[in-house]
């Protein structure tokens, strides 16, 4: 009786067993807790819910945030780059000169909507020559847009360049009609002809990347022609990038596997030593026709330079001083342009009075001796004369929204609920 | 996107009872943090912030309430980390329970198990890698210590394996097919998968996929399984409105998403 209850058991059990396993799971510390029927499964139904929020736990930042700047001077215009996804990423004409107000400024053209694509828009380059605006992305698409000087509304640009997501600091060098543009994924300048386009088999002339470059995280970039240089702000957050490395997505094929593999994915990757590391921020000073894994002519580095999170740098040839939206700080700098290693600024613009709060651009408008300031926290472009120093207030103040209002500060990245302290965490 | 930082908001702030400004930021170059940081994480236990650094390959740690140019607490961070990629920490989990924070990287195809209390150059515990996984681009993982499972939100769909799963070990399960909207997600777009333990439902948000250009753009979901649900099973519930970006509100049963909604979902609890 006993061996004919045990068999039987035994018999139900290797059934059961043989029943549920394609539903255990395929070994490897599969689980009891994962089997299930797969009969309910495939009779059930989907329940869509559509509802609305019950509230919103930020408000919708109606107002343009001010991120690059550039300038056409013979026409006394400005243009600046706004990232506020909820208004729509634009790209926003105004006069340079204008009646000082404490009220919002409107734009005389704006480029914006899904056909000008602008993504989360950084930098602005602009050529009066030829009449076009470039802009750059750090995501959204990995492509530099061209647009037409004159364009307003909803345009698609002339052309595209294929940069790379990440992308942050354009400059437009003039003289030689290259541009120049920094990746931070990968921390890499890329150089480009101001015509290369979306279809040309290889656009960049040529790059700067690699260890010996010390880029790391780079942002803001000017090429300054007469004494032959690159200058370059990085925040100083290090990974090994191999010289020619570019940023791949999921979905993207690497150069070297097209037409080989379907996709980067084809291939179980390598498991290597992690090589990331932390530098100081630095401003690295490059040869113009400096091209793969080369060092910096120098740079200014240290904590005597008060760099904190540098985002756009412009060099003012007539001073001869490296100018620095330095965004971690609510401050702008300024080095001397020869300056190396562990250099105090020769002055700094920064105080309640000067209005300088989470600077993102800056530019100098050699035609009128005034220094051009795009304050992103507090949704302002600043104007102050050439040589302004400590805490002086702007000549005038280009607003996009009433004064003393804040940007919501925040980029929608991610999130994070913290139940003991009932409060919502956003990363930018 | 320029500004790196994080902005700490009131949970039960309702933006049409007035402006609501963050109570504090998290932003300097003494932060360490970059602008890609895509996820935080809250450790309630020991009352910390966790946020991932994926250009200096590092994870942070901070207090819980911390603000301004504040240093982190301590750093895991060095060659023995096993740490890559350009974009690969952008991401992080918690297992407050057996103090263990958990990372994909995208480009080795791998998840990275550390010790939580630990700092500087260390070594993972586990390390999930190799042909068995099925694991490819791997964007977030979800673990959730009392039931001992642990998710990944990769190109297949989402692979389930055991909490403590080492080496290359097969998937206990996987959730993809056209009935999940999940699977061959080629140029997958943020998503997230979030294990809610004590009612043991599976939640995803996401599902777009990256295009090119011209390219009609595929939109974002949100979906609710259950545990043991395994295959080309449909969800329970499915939402349009979805985002890859969000995090749950167990006590009033709200999922809270990136952009700012906050939406009532009992269903998911």
């Amino acid at each position: 009786m006993g061996r004919t209850l045990g068999l039987l058991t035994a018999v139900t059990l290797a059934l059961w067993l043989s029943w549920m396993a394609p539903w255990i799971g395929r070994g490897g510390g599969a689980s009891l807790a994962f089997a299930q029927n797969p009969g309910k499964a495939e009779a059930r139904r989907t329940i869509l819910i559509d509802r609305k929020p019950a509230r919103h736990w930020v408000g919708q930042d109606p107002y343009s945030n001010f991120n690059g700047v550039a300038l056409d001077e013979e026409r006394g215009e400005v243009f600046i780059s706004n990232d506020n996804t909820v208004t729509g990423e634009s790209i926003e004409v105004f006069h340079t000169v204008f009646m000082p107000t404490d009220r919002i400024t409107e734009p005389l053209r704006r480029i914006s909507g899904p056909k000008a694509d602008l993504g989360s828009i950084c930098s602005l380059a602009v050529s009066p020559e030829f009449k076009e605006i470039f802009k750059v992305n750090s995501d959204g698409n990995g492509e530099m847009g061209v647009y037409p000087l004159d364009a307003n509304g909803d345009v698609e640009p002339i052309r595209w360049v294929p940069t790379s997501h990440g992308a942050w600091g354009v400059f437009l060098e003039r003289k030689f009609d290259e541009l120049f543009v920094t990746i931070e994924h990968v921390n890499r300048i890329a150089v480009y002809g101001r015509t290369a386009q979306l279809t040309d088999d290889d656009p960049v002339r040529r790059y700067i990347q690699g260890p010996k470059t010390q880029l790391a995280d780079p942002h803001g970039i000017f090429v300054d022609v007469e004494k032959n240089e690159i200058y370059v702000a990085n925040h100083g957050h290090w990974h090994y990038t191999e010289p020619g490395e570019s940023f791949l997505q999921e979905g993207s094929v690497p150069p070297e596997l097209k037409g080989k593999r379907s996709s980067y994915s084809d291939v179980i990757r390598p498991l290597l030593p992690s090589t990331g590391k932390f530098l100081p921020p630095s401003i690295a000073v490059y040869s113009r026709m400096a091209s793969g894994d080369v060092a910096p002519l120098r740079v200014i580095q240290g904590s005597m330079t008060r760099l904190n999170l540098p985002l756009g740098l412009f060099v003012d040839t007539v001073s001869h001083q490296i100018v620095v939206a330095n965004g971690g700080d609510d401050s702008v700098l300024f080095f001397d342009a020869n300056a190396t290693g562990d250099a105090a600024p020769v002055r700094v613009l920064k105080g309640p009075k000067s209005g300088v709060d989470g600077p993102t651009g800056v530019v100098i408008d050699k035609k009128r001796q005034e220094l051009w300031v795009t304050n992103w926290t507090n949704h302002t472009a600043t104007v102050y004369s050439r040589t302004a120093d400590g805490d002086t207030a702007p000549l005038r103040t280009l607003r996009s929204a009433p004064k003393g209002t804040q940007a919501m500060g925040f980029g929608g990245a991610g999130v994070a609920y913290n139940p003991k302290r009932d409060e919502i965490l956003a990363p930018n | 996107m320029s500004h790196p930082r994080i902005s700490v908001f009131a949970g039960s702030a309702d933006a049409a009872k007035g402006t609501i400004i963050p109570i504090r930021t998290l932003q300097g170059q003494a932060t360490l943090q970059a602008r890609t940081a895509h996820e935080v994480a809250v450790d309630t236990v020991h009352n910390e912030i966790v946020v991932p650094n994926p250009f200096a390959q590092a994870i942070l740690f901070y207090r819980d309430d911390a603000g301004g140019d504040e240093k982190p607490l301590r750093i895991i961070q060095g060659p023995k980390t096993l740490l890559g990629g350009s974009m690969d920490t952008d991401n992080i989990a918690l297992d407050t329970v057996h103090d263990e924070v958990y990372t994909t990287q995208e480009s080795s195809d791998t998840v990275l198990v550390f010790p939580s209390r630990a700092s500087g150059d260390v070594a993972p515990l586990r390390v999930l890698h190799g042909p068995k996984t099925e694991l490819r681009f791997p964007r977030r993982v979800a673990v959730d210590p009392v039931n001992n499972l642990m998710a990944v939100v990769a190109s297949k769909g989402i692979l389930f394996f055991d909490r403590s799963a080492n080496g290359d070990v097969s998937p206990s399960c996987v959730i993809a097919g056209p009935n999940t909207g999940l699977g061959g997600m080629e140029g997958m777009g943020l998503s997230k998968v979030i294990l809610n333990a004590s009612a043991k439902k599976i939640i995803f948000g996401g599902g777009s996929r990256r295009v090119q250009r011209g390219q009609q753009k595929e939109k974002s979901f949100m979906a609710v399984w259950k545990y043991g649900d395994c295959g080309d099973v449909p969800p329970l519930y499915k939402m349009k409105q979805g985002s890859g970006r969000f995090d749950l509100n167990t006590k009033t049963k709200e999922i809270i998403m990136s952009g700012g909604n906050v939406i009532s979902m009992p269903e998911a609890f």
